[in-house]
């Protein structure tokens, strides 16, 4: 302790010292100004001109509360939404916090959403819609009226005679037909069908809103969602594990609960590409790592972002995840470290008494005797001649060790295998328990040949069981669409999914969590009735969802005497579904019908898919696409090849939509998507602003279509124009969640900061007692309860309570379309295989490396060439290669090197690193355009058509000053940079289409054999 | 005897200390910079200030001083780098009061109530605060380190233009700062530090730091009564 007397005779001389009269006087004054009447602690009071509107992101699909500032009608800045659990660590604010004091506080948002002005004042962004004026690709736009557009797309007719072709084009009116597609193959369904609409990125809201327009309104069955192309695999494990054949009901993915598990085993980079994102995950995990309360380990060929914050990385050998989880099951069950009271629970009440929420198929009997008619199937009461229980699962009792009915015993034996026998017969029938058969895929391969596979040693796989089996249920698996977008991705899942069937961490806080959600479609409103809806028929154009064993090419081949396999196509009966790969495939074949419309929604396949340039020509082809229509926001690599581009809204004007994030969702939280300006896109000659909606009510009325019109809600309510639908549904939002009313602070707060064209027609049309619930959920951007609410205890409350299966009955007795062999029933391991079942590391074996792709934490898909702030960090992408590779080679960061698969090739600039499996070669997505602003275009009216803001530099705007010459577009050179690594993805030898994983049907964009060439 | 000196004099000298504190946190380290900062006849002044306390942490800044060289710059900015800016588990502390007032463990969450509650102190001194590069909030150490020079400089202001009212208020501020801010949080903070300094030079300043707002905050309790 110094004595106050030498306290300040020291400060005094250092407050006497010259040194500090120079620069740092000027120092506090930079740091700390005097305030003045410009700083708005209440935007609305304060500052007239600013405005703050809480909206929902949409930037990347993670679902993330946004806040907009707005200043003279331009959105000039966007943090996240404080109250929304994303963006503030599930730590938001009170939900009935005053709106004004929310203002203290700012959500955190990454810079793919902050980048949302530079999307939506692109110099390159549709506003008029335009029409094609030469051949399909060849850059040649004209600006077209909103009239002409409807007119040409409803009636059709010879409307490509001005640039010389004369071929009749069916529109919208002809095309809706319900005859019959194929007489000879009824169960296609009708000609409807041949409107295909290939659904890009799709939320809550606006896919409601269009599936209720094609599906039960136009009547085409064909609304296909990008899934195959994203996470379906992980969906399509889920469902099979989770199905209830009784009810139809399944859950689709679960995630960790990374707020609250102890280990978490990440599969891939959930800051960089998957969910829950860069926000939630990025902004929870971090803090928790250095709290020393988590541990996590993660598992990828590439060490991503994420491994910054790892404990431990494990670079697996591409595709072969689901060989180190099958090791580590094995080492599981070798060590009896899984739950053994959980998997006892034969059923519900079993599960109760034990305090679970979930109970599994461990115990049930599956038939193994080939010979029986019920072979992989499970045993059912009448196969042992047990009448009155004659349709349930048969398990072994653990007490008398004798089978009974599953429902009769609260616990039964999960590993069992031997011969029951019927009592009526005497026939003996082989059997054993679902779990004994995963154990058995699990022990087919000793933990050293687990490891040869995965190339990861047989201690760590022992290890990373070890730790995954010490936390009790608070440990879990992170994965999305990286591990399970694979050629053998959907075992993989279904490993996965297993593992933590072992530990029983399903529902349990820092375990294995679904979500919670509150519904907006119906309550008070119900936007899915309306009078003379149809209800679809026949067969999703992908070959998705349908046995091939149903359709007329199988039997008519029984009929001939021939064997059925191989289909023409592969068909996916178990897919979760949205295969565009096999759509586009489909599409190119005619098979199993020909596709009249194609309508691209938000929608990039050309660029998004695997191997996707090879469709190209499919689009051009007016005798397979006769027609072309794409809503977009700016001309894509897809939309290039269009006939008409339907100029869309971006998430600051429009796109409403209200939504849960991604799992793990601890309470219900749903954010809402709402106008924070007046969308810049031209508007109808009688005043709305045209989009997406616009365009399908004005398609529709025209034509007469059921649901839209005075009277197309519920045959009750007016659906006009886009905020008669989305105001209802608003409005259903805040009664289904029962939220106060809002105050008169709330009205005003709507009212002054959201667009007025808005809020004064949702004013107008709902009651008083309505809008007041509407505006308490306007003015906060959504629903949101607290994180806590969701558990009650340690279970969570909105969990899916169900029975989790071991075997798969469906799968087991599904056959491959092409090879006609079963698939397997439980989680195991294959080498990724083409469509005719050959071994892709055997055909492909002279290209010695394996390309892995990843998606970059400050980009999204194929569509972020605007982000004019990422491209300053990183202008271009690069062949990465690890350096003991590199040496190999001879090759050095910056030498040019040449890509090589057995499909195509593709040249780029190297970069060594040591964040790389040697072995693996990666190339990050985004980069390498030829669309979106990269190419010169051709555009009669381009001022009338484009969105040349040249006046306002807080908008950083990037295009060449002079970038609209006339007719003529000038590209962006930043724009067209780096590689475009889905050129190289292999083409199936069969369907001349992606490889895609047999059961999923997903087309993966990484796992591609590769030589590596010094240029 | 000596003349005591003058409470603006004190001030002043307060408030050039905080400052001089507070650009250590602020600022990555670069050459010029820490010559000015590592003045010799500076270094020596304020050591005065904290006496025996921090012999070891200022014989550090000393030696430091006479050895100043690009690579030791080099080592400098990627401790601060590991430190305070890049979230690497276990060699990042997170410089935020936010992530100790309301930790659970090791570190809690950024933005929390703290960051409100010393925005609003900074609005009620009547300064608006500018965030700018990586200071994302209000409640980084330098921002509050400054902060206190701020309110020690608007003191000696006071003093000047003889406006008992500004003084007095002033004072309060300084004291409510302290002792529910800035004096309860630092010593976690340097604790948090210590073990991850490899260069011990962040450890030494944020140790300083600790000790001299422990001093002050003496001072000030004192010099109220």
């Amino acid at each position: 302790m110094v004595s106050r007397r030498d306290f300040v005779k020291g400060v005094s001389a250092v407050g006497a010292l010259a040194v500090f009269a120079g620069g740092y006087g000027s120092t506090i004054p930079s740091l700390f100004k005097v305030r003045g009447a410009r700083v708005p602690s209440n935007p609305t009071e304060v500052d007239a001109e600013a405005k703050i509107v809480h909206s929902l992101c949409l930037a990347c699909n993670a679902r993330c509360g946004i806040r907009i500032r707005v200043n003279n009608g331009r959105a000039i800045k966007i943090d996240g939404n404080p109250y929304h659990p994303n963006n503030t660590r599930w730590n938001p604010l009170p939900y009935d916090t005053p709106v004004k004091d929310s203002l203290l506080r700012n959500g955190v948002l990454c810079l793919k959403g902050q980048e949302g002005i530079h999307w939506t004042y692109n110099p390159y962004r549709v506003k008029a819609p335009l029409k094609r004026a030469g051949p399909r690709g060849s850059g040649k736009w004209e600006t077209i009226s909103w009239d002409q557009l409807i007119t040409e797309v409803v009636e059709g007719g010879k409307i490509f005679q001005d640039i010389g072709e004369d071929r009749q084009v069916d529109g919208l009116r002809q095309v809706r037909n319900f005859d019959s597609v194929d007489p000879q193959s009824p169960e296609l369904g009708p000609k409807a069908n041949q409107v295909v609409l290939l659904r890009g990125r799709g939320q809550p809201g606006r896919v409601d809103f269009l599936t209720r327009w094609l599906n039960s309104s136009y009547g085409s069955i064909n609304f296909i969602p990008h899934d195959g192309v994203c996470a379906n695999a992980v969906q399509t494990g889920h469902k099979l594990i989770t199905y209830d054949a009784a009810t139809g009901a399944y859950a689709d993915q679960l995630r960790v609960d990374i707020k609250n598990a102890r280990f978490i085993l990440s599969f891939g980079d959930i800051y960089q590409g998957g969910q829950p994102a860069i926000v939630p995950a990025g902004s929870i995990l971090p803090g928790r790592l250095e709290s020393k309360n988590l541990k996590l380990v993660v598992v990828d060929p590439r060490a991503g972002k994420i491994v910054a914050h790892a404990d431990k990385w494990v670079p697996v050998k591409p595709r072969t995840d689901g060989a180190l989880l099958m090791g580590m099951i094995r080492w599981i069950i070798e060590n009896q470290r899984y739950d053994a009271r959980y998997l006892e629970n034969p059923n519900r009440d079993a599960a109760a008494q034990d305090g679970e929420t979930t109970w599994t198929d461990a115990t049930y009997l599956v038939v193994t005797d080939k010979d029986h008619s019920h072979y992989r199937k499970y045993l059912r009461g009448e196969d042992i001649g047990l009448e009155d229980d004659k349709d349930k699962q048969i398990v072994i009792d653990r007490t008398v060790e004798q089978p009974v009915p599953f429902d009769k015993t609260s616990a039964s034996l999960p590993f069992w295998t031997g011969e029951v026998e019927n009592a009526k017969t005497g026939a003996k029938i082989k059997v054993s328990t679902a779990l004994q058969l995963l154990k058995e895929k699990a022990f087919a391969r000793s933990l050293d040949e687990w490891s040869n596979i995965c190339g990861v040693s047989a201690e760590t796989i022992s290890w990373l069981a070890q730790e995954f089996t010490s936390y009790g249920k608070r440990a879990g698996v992170l994965m999305y669409r990286a591990p399970a977008t694979q050629y053998n991705g959907t075992y993989m899942v279904l490993a996965a999914v297993m593992l933590q069937m072992l530990i029983g961490n399903i529902n349990w806080k820092g375990g294995y969590l679904g979500s919670a959600s509150i519904g907006s479609t119906t309550g008070r409103y119900d936007l899915t009735k309306f009078p003379s809806s149809v209800k679809t028929k026949g067969v999703v154009i992908s070959r998705e969802k349908t046995k091939y064993e149903d359709t007329s090419e199988y039997k008519k081949k029984l009929e001939k005497g021939q064997s059925p396999y191989p289909a023409t196509l592969p068909w996916f009966p178990l897919s979760y579904g949205g295969l565009w790969s096999e759509a586009l495939a489909s599409i190119d074949h005619q098979y199993p019908y020909s596709c009249k419309i194609l309508f691209t929604y938000f929608a990039n396949p050309i660029y998004v898919l695997p191997a996707g340039h090879k469709f190209i020509e499919t689009l051009k082809d007016p005798g397979k696409v006769p027609l072309h229509i794409s809503f977009d926001t700016t001309i894509s690599e897809t939309s290039m090849l269009a006939d008409y581009v339907v100029p869309d809204t971006t998430f600051l004007e429009g796109s409403y939509g209200a939504m849960n994030p991604y799992p793990p969702n601890a309470a219900r939280w749903m954010g809402l998507r709402v106008p924070a300006i007046d969308p810049l896109t031209a508007k109808t000659p009688d005043g709305r602003h045209i989009d997406t909606d616009t365009f399908i009510i004005d398609v529709s009325k025209r034509m007469g279509l059921p649901g839209f019109g005075d009277k197309g809600i519920d045959g009750k309510y007016p659906l006009n124009r886009t905020e008669d639908y989305y105001v209802r549904l608003i409005t259903n939002l805040a009664f289904n969640a029962k939220v106060p009313d809002g105050s008169e602070e709330d009205g005003k707060f709507v009212q002054q900061n959201y667009p007025e064209f808005f809020t004064s027609y949702a004013k107008q049309i709902l009651e008083a007692d309505e809008w007041k619930k509407f505006v308490y959920v306007v003015a906060r951007g959504g629903v949101f309860e607290s994180p806590e609410t969701g558990f009650t205890g340690d279970t969570h409350k909105y969990g899916t309570k169900r029975l989790f299966q071991f075997w798969l009955e469906k799968l087991a007795t599904t056959k491959h379309s092409i090879t006609g062999r079963n698939f397997e029933g439980t989680a195991s391991w294959y080498s990724a295989m083409d469509a005719a079942g050959k071994e892709i590391d055997e055909i492909d074996k002279d290209y010695p490396y394996i390309l892995v792709s990843y998606k970059m934490a400050i980009h999204t898909q194929s569509r972020t060439m605007y982000e004019k702030w990422a491209l300053e960090i990183v202008p271009e992408n690069f062949v990465e290669i690890s350096k003991a590779d590199a040496e190999k080679l001879g090759v050095e960061t910056g030498d040019r090197v040449r890509v090589q698969s057995a499909s195509d090739s593709l040249e780029g600039k190297a970069r060594v690193t040591n964040l790389l499996r040697p072995g693996v070669v990666a190339i990050s997505f985004h980069y390498g355009h030829w669309a979106q602003g990269a190419t010169q275009m051709n555009i009669e009216g381009a001022e009338e058509a484009l969105m040349p803001i040249r006046d306002d530099p807080r908008l950083h705007l990037q295009a060449p000053p002079d970038y609209i010459q006339g007719t003529t577009i000038k590209p962006d050179a930043t724009r067209g940079k780096g590689i475009w690594v889905n050129r190289v993805m292999r083409i199936d030898d069969l369907t001349q289409a992606p490889v895609v994983d047999p059961i999923a049907g997903c087309s993966p964009t990484s796992g591609v054999r590769v030589a590596i060439t010094k240029i | 005897m000596s003349k005591e000196p003058t409470t603006e004099l004190i001030g002043h000298g307060r408030a050039m200390i905080y400052l001089w504190l507070s650009r250590f946190f602020l600022e990555r380290p670069t050459l010029n910079a820490l010559k000015e900062r590592l003045d010799l006849t500076l270094l020596k002044s304020i050591r005065t200030v904290l006496g025996q306390n921090e012999e070891k942490g200022f014989s550090l800044l000393l030696k430091l001083a006479n050895m100043l060289d690009d690579e030791k710059i080099r080592c400098l900015k990627e401790e601060y780098d590991n430190l305070f800016l890049i979230p690497v588990r276990g060699q990042h502390v997170p410089p935020y009061e936010s992530a100790f007032s309301e930790k659970q463990s090791d570190f809690g969450d950024l933005w929390g109530i703290a960051t409100d509650q010393v925005k609003q102190i900074y609005e009620a001194a009547g300064f608006e605060v500018e965030l700018s590069g990586p200071i994302f909030a209000p409640d980084h150490i330098g921002l509050e380190l400054a902060f206190m020079s701020a309110l020690c400089l608007k003191e000696t202001n006071a003093i000047e233009e003889k406006n008992q009212v500004s003084f007095l208020q002033s004072r309060a501020l300084q004291r409510l700062f302290l002792h529910d801010h800035l004096a309860k949080w630092l010593p976690a903070l340097a604790q948090a530090v210590e073990p991850r300094s490899p260069t011990r030079f962040f450890a030494s300043v944020s140790s300083i730091a600790q000790k001299f707002v422990n001093e002050d905050q003496r001072y000030i309790d004192q010099d109220g009564k």
